[in-house]
């Protein structure tokens, strides 16, 4: 199947909205079955999907791989740590997550300036340079931000006054993570994202027919930045710790992973690469722990090398189809022979 | 030409220059062009006629000179600006957008010319007027039937003609053609020819139109400027202009 | 002053040929074959981590430049074979640089846990050569003599490589297949492509692999070094762009005393001022201070 005629039809309507409801159903129900530890690592998963689909925008909008994911968890958990932590001011997330969207979107809309001048390896390259120097930055400041051993104590979070159990911040967590997928949703199926993917395909004519290319580009940055700044302010509250290790450009590359892992030509690419990808790194770093680089690495690299960007929903789809079309060939000859 | 001087004066150049190391591209141009008015150029390869479209496109920027469009100077003003005030140009290779259908190749320009760039949250298939605009366009450009096809799955003459349709969806004041028939059979060449010429026609656009086909340049019959080393050295009617001398001997071997 | 300059350029000479050795190695790729690859990173980790093995294994506490010599060239050596093995692997199946990308970092992973699982996270010293060299001294500085001989090498590596380049037949066939040249018109006049790219792949690793051994009596190798390695090597392409030899080495010396002179001035910014030189260039001349412009 190309890959590039189905980047450029932008997913169907209801689909997603039935994918969202069944996740939704599953991870409000799910808490009741299984022990707090398994569900602290669905609520990692959660907490990741924004930020995957920040990697999942950038990829399948303007063609760009973006490693520097990280920068924005870094930012956002930060300012949650400062804020809720450090120099306490409030735990109260109704202002806390606005705090934080509000510096990321900032800082990346002024990054992206610089990172967006240039694409493919560049970009990429870009985005991982930022990281290491935002992480040598903090690392470095040992009386503001810690250094190495970084900021514990966060406050535990309460919403609209009321505190949050464990629980309760795990509601709030799936709540925030709907809203992002349906947000997102709407923005991939939005005329920017059509001329986004314009630009992809013929950056001469998208300018000649009047897009202001270098603007979109660096707006649909920014909106990666700003999902994966949502996913820093929540973290920084579920782990209760922040450290110069959120701005490590590894970090950034998982969720890259992950997004290859699902596959990053459908929508639901980036939630199952996300449990995918955090299953994968319990169980290998389980049961071996010292290998599991070496098999998270060979695992990406040989799902790169042989189905490309399709991913788990690729190989599902097209599984999907070939079953279809058996199913019908099947039916139409017993109809000849009958 | 007596018609052409009542009609508002659109676009002008005044000694535009661009230099690619020892290579005289273009080699201080002047030109006026007028609301309605339609020129033909010709020349050999590489006598700069391409240069020029993308200096006035705004592709190329100028080693000196200036344009100016219904008299503001617009030399410095990026590509897509340019556009959006009214200069548009097809390109001389097929630009589309390969991996999309027709209609959202078509659709993308409809929404740059409206100005949707940053409607973050309507749902694409919700921009009604931008639709139907589309369907509209492609009527008159006789693209409805493949509406729903990938591009990259037509042929040549088509991805031609939708060039042509992204262009019009911009709402020209002037457009620049870019040899709209090189590498397409005979008869589409009429075809396409003739769209053009009609929708240009209807809509009472300027237009210059680089053209290597010297038989469709005298059927079409209208003013032309002869281009060589990133200078002009003929102009007028095709009979005057091909009977020229240099003309001649510059266009020779070029079956005329 | 000038003692004071003369002493900061002398102090920077490790860490500008290491520049020049790894920017090199990604430059190459880049321009000969217009691919790309983070490998080179994983290459110079494994080069760091061999060096020190082989030079604490054989030659422990005493030094012998010959041996020292011989323990270089059979890394280099090594990083070239890794270079080309990858290549021969992976390269049939990567149609898109963004896939190269996404799987050249992963394998930067691979790298990072080999090494882990040998060598255990903690660093790793072997500095007999830069102790037992000697220092001299230049213009009233002391410098030790590791130093210039790491800053010899290296120039003469790149004298090496411009000289196959620009005055050899198979120097031409490179350049004919570069960015500057046309790969398929090349292809048409009888370069193996195929063959032109194993090489490129092949110096580049060499150049990688080098680049570890020879900073590994300064620096030692620890755990998590490729990233450093990978962000210079990028930036150092970003300002001087891509193809130009000269380039390389003047932005080198432009980064590698930025670097000196914060690390002892202002430690916290050492990795941003780099970064800074890049995003300023981006905003000027986004292919590079001496970089053509290409097609991307």
């Amino acid at each position: 199947m190309n890959t590039e005629a189905i980047m450029a039809i932008p997913p169907k309507r209801g689909g997603t909205l039935l994918w969202t409801l069944a996740l939704t159903a599953f991870a409000v129900l799910i808490p009741f079955f299984i022990s707090g530890y398994q569900r602290t690592l669905i609520q990692k998963s959660l907490l990741w999907i924004p930020a995957v689909f920040g990697v999942y925008i950038l990829y399948s909008l303007l063609r760009q791989v973006h490693f520097g994911q990280s920068i924005f968890i870094g930012l956002g958990s930060y300012v949650t740590a400062f804020l809720a932590g450090k120099y306490y001011v409030t735990n109260e997330l109704l202002i806390l997550l606005p705090a934080g969207l509000i510096i990321t979107i900032i800082f990346a809309y002024v990054l992206g300036i610089f990172i967006t001048k240039r694409t493919g390896f560049y970009f990429a390259v870009m985005g991982i340079a930022v990281t290491m120097v935002f992480w040598s930055l903090v690392y470095k400041a040992r009386t503001i931000t810690g250094g190495s051993d970084g900021i514990s104590h966060i406050k535990h979070p309460c919403l609209a006054t009321f505190p949050l159990s464990d629980l309760g911040f795990y509601y709030v967590c799936l709540v925030v993570t709907v809203c992002m997928i349906l947000l997102m949703q709407r923005i991939l199926n939005s005329s920017f994202s059509l001329q986004l993917r314009a630009i992809a395909g013929d950056l001469d004519k998208a300018e000649s027919i009047g897009i202001p290319v270098k603007r979109m580009q660096n707006l649909a940055f920014t909106i990666a930045g700003a999902n994966a700044g949502v996913t820093g302010v929540l973290l920084a509250f579920a782990y209760n710790y922040v450290g110069p290790s959120t701005f490590d450009w590894g970090y950034g590359g998982n969720f890259v992973q992950s997004a290859i892992i699902g596959g990053v030509n459908s929508f639901a690419g980036p939630i199952v690469g996300v449990f995918g990808f955090i299953n994968l790194e319990f169980f290998i770093s389980a049961w071996f722990a010292d290998l599991w680089e070496i098999i998270i690495g060979l695992t990406i690299a040989i799902i790169v090398v042989t189905v490309g960007e399709e991913g788990v929903t690729g190989i599902a789809q097209s599984l999907f189809a070939r079953i279809k079309s058996k199913m019908k060939n099947t039916k139409e000859s017993t109809y000849k022979n009958g | 030409m007596a018609d052409n001087e009542r009609m508002p004066l659109l676009l002008s150049v005044n000694k535009l220059r661009k230099y690619y190391g020892e290579v005289k591209s273009v080699n201080d141009i002047s030109l006026e062009i007028s609301q309605g008015q339609v020129l033909t150029l010709v020349g050999a390869n590489g006598a700069g006629k391409t240069t020029l479209l993308n200096l006035l496109t705004g592709l190329v920027l100028p080693d000196q000179g200036e344009i100016r469009l219904l008299g503001d100077k617009i030399t410095g003003v990026p590509p897509d600006q340019r556009a959006k005030r009214g200069i548009v140009k097809t390109f001389q290779l097929e630009h589309v957008f390969e991996g999309m259908t027709v209609f959202d190749n078509v659709r993308t320009a409809c929404l740059s010319s409206a100005g949707k760039h940053y409607a973050f949250f309507k749902h694409v298939d919700d921009e009604r007027e931008i639709i139907d605009k589309t369907n509209q366009l492609l009527d008159m450009f006789d693209l409805a039937k493949v509406g729903r096809t990938l591009v990259k799955n037509l042929g040549h003459g088509y991805k031609k003609v939708i060039d042509i349709a992204m262009c019009f969806a911009m709402k020209p004041k002037i457009l620049l053609v870019d040899e709209p028939t090189s590498g397409v059979g005979e008869e589409e060449k009429c075809r396409i020819m003739e769209l053009l010429m009609n929708q240009i026609q209807a809509n009472n656009l300027a237009a210059i139109i680089v053209e290597h086909d010297l038989n469709l340049v005298k059927e079409l019959g209208k003013e032309t400027i002869v281009m060589c080393e990133g200078e002009f050295i003929a102009r007028g009617t095709p009979d005057y202009v091909f009977n020229q001398e240099k003309v001649i001997e510059i266009l020779v071997g070029k079956g005329f | 002053m000038l003692s004071a300059c003369i002493t900061c350029i002398l102090n920077a000479l490790p860490i500008v040929s290491y520049i020049i050795m790894l920017s090199f190695s990604l430059n190459f790729i880049l321009y000969i074959s217009g691919r790309v690859s983070l490998t080179f990173a994983g290459i110079y980790l494994v080069g760091a981590y061999v060096t020190v093995s082989l030079g604490t294994f054989f030659l422990g506490n005493t030094f012998s430049l010959p041996a020292f010599l011989a323990i270089l060239l059979a890394v280099s050596l090594m990083g070239a074979a890794i270079s080309i093995i990858i290549y021969g692997i992976f390269e049939r199946f990567l149609t898109t640089d963004v896939h190269r990308m996404i799987a050249t970092s992963s394998l930067l992973m691979v790298f990072s846990g080999i090494v882990k699982l040998n060598w255990g996270t903690t660093p790793v010293t072997y500095s007999a050569p830069f102790l037992k060299m000697g220092t001299s001294e230049i213009v009233g500085s002391i410098v030790p003599n590791y130093y210039l001989f790491m800053f010899g090498f290296a120039v003469l590596l790149m004298l090496a490589l411009a000289y196959f380049l620009y005055r050899t037949t198979w120097g031409l066939r490179f350049r004919a297949s570069s960015l500057d040249g046309d790969r398929i018109m090349a292809q048409s006049c009888g370069v193996n492509q195929n063959l032109v790219t194993m090489i490129t792949f092949g110096i580049s690793g060499m150049l990688a692999s080098l680049a570890g051994g020879l900073y590994a009596p300064i620096a030692g190798a620890s755990y998590g070094i490729e990233g450093n390695a990978l962000l210079l090597a990028a930036l150092t392409i970003i300002i001087g762009g891509v193809g130009s030899i000269g380039g390389a080495i003047l932005t080198a010396f432009m980064i590698g005393i930025a670097r000196v002179v914060t690390a002892i001035q202002m430690p916290i910014l050492e990795l941003a001022v780099p970064f800074i030189i890049a995003s300023a260039t981006l905003m000027i001349r986004p292919f590079g201070l001496w970089g053509k412009e290409l097609k991307h």
